[in-house]
């Protein structure tokens, strides 16, 4: 070995040692540098021909582990997720309130029934029916604060969506930057370790924000993609996120459309290219879906459309449930003193057509609760009496039960409209004709249908026959066409009448079974003669059925028979039926037993008709009275269907009742949202829509009103194709004429169910008036029986009934059903229950969540500290090598003095 | 695996995480303590969310059924004092009746004696708690009894002619479960006999008539009779609601128990618990402080 390769070696030596403390250097100055990876040398012998020729460096590497860098990179994007998922939890729980606390959902829930059972108690105490609205106002508020405050948190974690992207796309650009200059340092063999590490710190950023794939090339440069495969950056084109976020909480408030997040191409002269791909796409919370499964922007959309929009659904479902039970009760009952005014908060238009079942009973009452006076002298205890709008039979010209809007408009101010003549016949307090025809004249032949309107308030049935019907014109010229028959039944010519000497039994033979029981009353015609010893004359008239075997009518005629066996009667005579047996206190139309008829065909130009109807009544004592009645019927008249016609004339016995006073006593109507009522072109409402009103009083006096629900019901369009559903809610709930809590949104099928809880509110009249609170129901009051006259009841509203309080309150603990909610299964529970259990399926997902984040946190710091461990500096370990290469390189400098010697040495030689 | 080299980072990282996450959970102690409170959120109580829920309400309900017992037993009392009252004017009438033998019937006062205290006696059927009448069913704003004098239909004969309330007793939620009727009204027989009874004595004075005066006064023994029915259904009503509102008590400091149970901290859990992290924070700043001492560079110089 020569000198000169001495010194080469020496020289290698001390480039390396210089190179290597350098390196060394770079690794201690950026020992609290996270992300760093700990570099060093990688040096070889170098040998020509095998003899050594010094020292080299191969290359500067980094340390990495790269097991433990992707599992940092996945780790760091499941934490992420889940940090933000308990982050955002975290801040519902806040909304929630504490434990124990007056201030969660639950304890306002309890508070308000609480506050409802007090009132319950002393229903009359002004106080508590403040108290009561104030703790619906509370219940009320605070569940629409919680719905608006986790609307914002889904507004947030959309704005964070955006600066996510905002913040990729910056990421995904410095990596594109990064890997041109890997590629170009490659090409020049320089050094690529802290560009690495830039790569890799920049690759941990996506993966925290978004699940992603890297493919790493040879020089170091990667290829991105999402978890689903859409490329994020790869060579030749640019590719960016692209989200556009909402614009305000509205947006989320009125469950708007979102807009997709999504993947878009540019080509190198940043032009869009392709179709973008879609990794969240657009629409409204229940129709997003996501292909990101990971990271920071899957917890965020899980937050925005799944969990808190699953946390809104079930405030909803709470707030709905809560809202519809307490205001179908509340409409069954009513306040004390009742209120003056009802108007409903569901849109409607006077054609609105719909099945219905049931009756409905409306009453008009003085502040006191008792029934506002009478108009009629005679009616002394009863006062008006309620309406029991029978909606199951009323028509407007589809069928009974399909009453037009208008038609139930009409028919409410039939009955407490300007009072008319009363014909009194018997126990019938009133005998009206209602118009089943719309209008005059009514065609070729021109036929009026009619049927009776019957009212009894005695406390005996009354069963009523028509036995005579005349019809008059205006020059009083008899046209009496009576075209449909009485409701009868037809006694058989051979066999007709059998009796059985000395007894007033008399059996009749009839064609068909008939429909008649013991009890009811039969109408029979003369017949032609005696029979057996029976004078025609006891064999006319009223009679009580006394038997019913086969065929066989038996009743009690007028005198005995004086021979037993049976008469033929060759006229065929006809036996009629009531047409209707009205029961003591009920008010009854003869609809359902056939109508009356008549042709006025005789004179159709005619100003108006007369007709006389002979109308009989028989209590249950069997006392018959017969009266003719005169009814005026106006020609040339529309929108006749359901009309009532009071009485011109009754003749004795029967009386004709004048009222006191022509003042209605409460007015049905239709309102715009203005409260000005609709425009009517021939007594109709235009159409428009509107809410129907209910004003007790008129224009001197005010009276209170009051419903009672009884069996309504709204059952949609049944019969139509395809069928509609309906409400199936009660009549004054349906139109929403007495809520608690205002109506959200309503639909053909009830409230919409989005927003319940955002929206709910005490009507503000509540608010405004506490005393408006319904606390019981109308009940019936029977005159004393030491006192029974002619009526026996009426319906009153008594300051201390406390059933409709009690029914409020006890909701609190009354089970009902709940759909399906945020992932709430169908329950059926109380109102409370419920909103534990959201309270408590919220706390376990932010259970859930603190505990996904801790072990997710854990798992990280875990393989962080690991990569740490493995690739970051050791600044022991440093220094120890600062010896070992501090000594290298005195020793390769020795031995350059030593060989410079020797150099000298040889030189003095020469 | 175990590793070979720890970069001095990690190592400082380790540690101060571990130290963090002992001060957390001592920061967590320590609101338990001073809040009393294992949780101050829901996610805290560990999935017993319901029960405490529930429970908590179950106190506030049972608290509202004792105010609202109190209540409602008060104005028992009202009407208890009011029919002792009662009772005290129906002796008074038929004492009156008894001490108007036939001789003297058609020149005493009999008749305006019996009338004054049939004043007496509808005023104590109009009697009032905070302002509702308190016989009058559920009427409680108009009076159950006029204040004129009241007639029968027929002399001697009862009936509630007289009574303008309601037919319907209030009711009373005494718990969750329990309804309890008011149990009297001003037209119950046994005031309706009274009323009679006293009418029967009056006709009697005014017409001398004897033996009518002596059916008065067996119509009112009958209705005194039954007036004791009527104080023992008040006072076994007021018993009744006595003993619910002491069971709700029982239950409700049950409940309490089990709330607290739920949601309260356990001081010496929790104090045994804070000694343990203080020792292990203590022995980590400790063994940090001397493992910082050794430092290779030290060595060097």
């Amino acid at each position: 070995m020569s000198l000169g390769l001495a010194l080469n070696n020496a020289l290698t030596g001390l480039r390396v040692n210089q190179q290597s403390i350098a390196v060394l250097s770079q690794n201690i100055a950026n020992v609290n540098t996270v992300g760093y990876s700990r570099q060093i040398i990688n040096q070889s012998a170098v040998s020509i021909n095998g003899l050594g020729s010094g020292v080299q460096i191969d290359d500067i590497v980094r340390k990495v582990d790269k097991y433990l860098q992707r599992s940092v990179q996945t780790q760091g994007s499941n934490n992420a997720s889940s940090q933000t998922t308990d982050n955002y939890f975290q801040r519902i729980q806040t909304l929630l309130g504490r434990p124990g606390a007056a201030n969660s959902i639950d304890s306002f829930v309890t508070s308000f029934f609480n506050s409802i059972q007090q009132l319950a108690e002393t229903p009359e105490t002004t106080s508590l029916k403040s108290n009561a609205i104030a703790g619906g106002n509370t219940l009320a508020r605070q569940l629409s604060n919680l719905a608006a405050d986790t609307n914002d948190l889904r507004f947030e974690a959309d704005r964070d969506i955006s600066e996510l992207v905002t913040n990729v796309n910056g990421s995904i650009e410095r990596l594109r930057s990064i890997n041109q200059a890997l590629t170009q340092s490659k090409a020049l063999g320089q050094p690529t370790s802290d560009l690495l590490d830039s790569r890799d710190r920049e690759l941990r950023l996506i993966s925290e924000n978004i699940d992603i794939s890297v493919n790493f090339s040879p020089s170091g440069s990667v290829t991105v993609a999402t978890g689903s495969g859409a490329a994020l950056l790869e060579d030749g084109v640019r590719h960016q996120l692209r989200y556009s976020q909402a614009g305000s909480v509205t947006a989320f408030t009125n469950d708007l459309n979102l807009n997709a997040l999504q993947v878009v191409t540019f080509n190198e002269s940043n032009q869009e290219i392709g179709t973008p791909t879609t990794l969240i796409s657009g629409g409204t919370a229940g129709q997003i879906t996501s292909s990101v499964t990971s990271g920071k922007l899957a917890a965020l959309q899980q937050v925005r459309d799944v969990r808190f929009a699953g946390v809104l659904d079930q405030l909803d479902s709470l707030a709905s449930r809560l809202r519809d039970s307490v205001n179908a009760v509340h409409n069954n009952g009513s306040s004390f003193p009742p209120a003056a005014v009802l108007t409903g908060d569901r849109p409607v238009r006077p054609s609105d057509q719909f099945s219905w079942s049931g009756s409905v009973r409306i009453a008009v009452l003085q502040s006191n609760g008792q029934a506002v006076s009478s108009r009629y002298a005679d009616e002394t205890f009863t006062g008006i009496r309620p309406l029991t709008l029978n909606l199951a039979t009323l028509n407007s010209g589809q069928g009974n039960g399909k009453p037009s809007l208008q038609a139930i408009v009409s028919e409410i101010n039939n009955h407490f409209g300007p009072p008319g003549n009363k014909a009194v016949i018997g126990n019938l307090n009133n005998v009206q004709i209602a118009s089943d025809t719309n209008l005059l004249p009514s065609g070729s032949p021109s036929l009026f249908n009619f049927d009776l309107d019957l009212d009894n308030i005695s406390q005996s049935s009354a069963r009523v026959f028509v036995t005579g019907i005349t019809v008059l014109d205006d020059t009083a010229t008899n046209i009496t066409n009576v075209t449909q028959a009485a409701p009868s039944i037809s006694i058989l010519p051979t066999g007709s009448y059998n009796t059985v000497i000395g007894t007033p039994d008399v059996t009749i033979n009839l064609a068909s079974a008939p429909a008649v029981a013991v009890g009811d009353v039969i109408h029979l015609a003369a017949p032609s003669g005696p029979v057996n010893g029976i004078s025609a004359a006891n064999l006319t008239g009223f009679f009580t059925v006394t038997s019913v075997v086969g065929n066989a009518v038996t009743f009690t005629a007028g005198a005995n028979a004086t021979s037993t066996g049976s008469v033929n009667d060759a006229g065929n005579i006809q036996a009629s039926l009531a047409y209707e047996t009205v029961a003591a206190g009920n008010k009854d139309r003869t609809r359902d037993k056939g109508e009356l008829q008549v042709n006025l065909s005789g004179n159709v130009g005619s100003a108006f008709y007369d007709i006389t109807l002979t109308v009989t009544s028989v209590d249950d004592a069997g006392n018959v009275t017969t009266a003719p009645v005169t009814y005026r019927v106006p020609n040339n008249e529309l929108n006749l269907l359901n009309r009532r016609y009071d009485a011109q004339a009754v003749g004795a016995p029967g009386t004709l009742v004048i009222p006191g006073t022509s003042q209605q006593s409460l007015r049905a109507i239709l309102v715009d949202a203005n409260g000005v009522e609709l425009p009517t072109i021939n007594g109709q409402y235009i159409e428009a829509e509107s809410f129907l009103k209910l004003i007790g009083g008129n224009a001197d006096e005010t009276y209170g009103v009051a419903i009672d629900e009884l069996d309504s019901l709204q059952l949609g369009r049944p019969d139509a194709s395809p069928a509609e559903e309906g409400t199936n809610r009660a009549f004054s709930h349906y139109f929403g004429l007495n809520n608690f809590f205002e109506s959200n949104l309503p639909t053909a099928t009830g409230d919409t169910l989005k927003g319940s809880a955002l929206r709910l509110r005490v009507q503000e009249r509540l608010i405004n008036d506490p005393s408006l609170i319904s606390t019981g129901k109308l009940v019936r009051q029977d005159k004393s029986a030491a006192t029974l006259n002619n009526d026996v009841y009426t319906y009153v509203r008594f300051s201390g009934d406390n059933s409709t309080a009690q029914q409020l309150a006890n909701f609190n603990t009354a089970a009902i059903s709940f759909a399906a909610a945020g992932g709430l299964p169908a329950t059926q529970q109380s109102l409370l229950s419920y909103s534990s259990d959201l309270l408590a399926f919220i706390s376990q997902r932010s259970s859930e969540a603190s505990d996904n984040a801790v072990n997710t946190q854990t798992l990280l710091d875990g393989f962080t500290s690991k990569a740490n461990a493995s690739s970051g500096v050791n600044l022991d370990e440093e220094l120890a090598n600062t010896i070992t290469f501090q000594n290298a390189y005195s020793a390769t400098a020795r031995i350059i003095s030593t060989v410079n010697q020797l150099y000298e040495d040889l030189l003095a030689v020469f | 695996m175990v590793s070979s080299r720890i970069g001095s980072l990690a190592l400082i990282n380790d540690t101060l995480r571990d130290v963090s996450a002992s001060q957390t959970r001592l920061s967590e102690l320590q609101n338990q303590v001073s809040s009393g409170l294992k949780s101050r959120d829901f996610a805290g109580l560990n999935g017993s969310v319901e029960q405490f829920t529930q429970v908590t309400a179950q106190i506030d309900r049972s608290k509202q059924f004792s105010v609202n017992n109190q209540l409602n037993i008060s104005k028992l009392q009202t009407a208890d004092v009011a029919l002792a009252n009662i009772t005290s004017l129906a002796d008074q009438i038929k004492n009156a009746i008894i001490g108007t033998n036939g001789a003297n019937i058609g020149t005493s006062n009999l008749a305006q004696q019996v009338t004054d205290l049939l004043k007496s006696f509808g005023g104590e059927l109009n009697a009032t708690f905070n302002g509702a009448f308190i016989f009058g069913g559920t009427d409680t704003v108009n009076q159950p009894v006029p204040s004129t004098n009241v007639t029968n239909t027929a002399v001697g004969l009862p009936d509630d002619n007289y009574y303008v309330g309601s037919k319907q007793n209030p009711t009373l939620r005494a718990d969750e479960r329990t309804e309890v009727q008011f149990p009297v009204r001003a037209d119950d027989i046994a005031f309706q006999k009274i009323y009679a009874a006293a009418r029967q004595a009056i006709n009697a004075a005014q017409n001398g008539d004897a033996s009518q005066l002596q059916a008065a006064q067996q119509l009112i023994q009958d209705g005194q009779k039954d007036l004791v029915g009527v104080r023992s259904r008040v006072g076994g009503t007021v018993v009744n609601v006595q003993a619910i509102d002491s069971r709700i008590a029982d239950l409700r400091a049950y409940w309490r128990e089990l709330s607290d149970g739920i949601s309260k901290t356990d001081i010496v859990a929790a104090s045994t618990e804070v000694a343990g992290f203080q020792a292990i924070l203590q022995a980590s700043f400790q063994v940090y402080a001397r493992l910082s001492q050794l430092k290779l560079s030290d060595f060097l110089r």
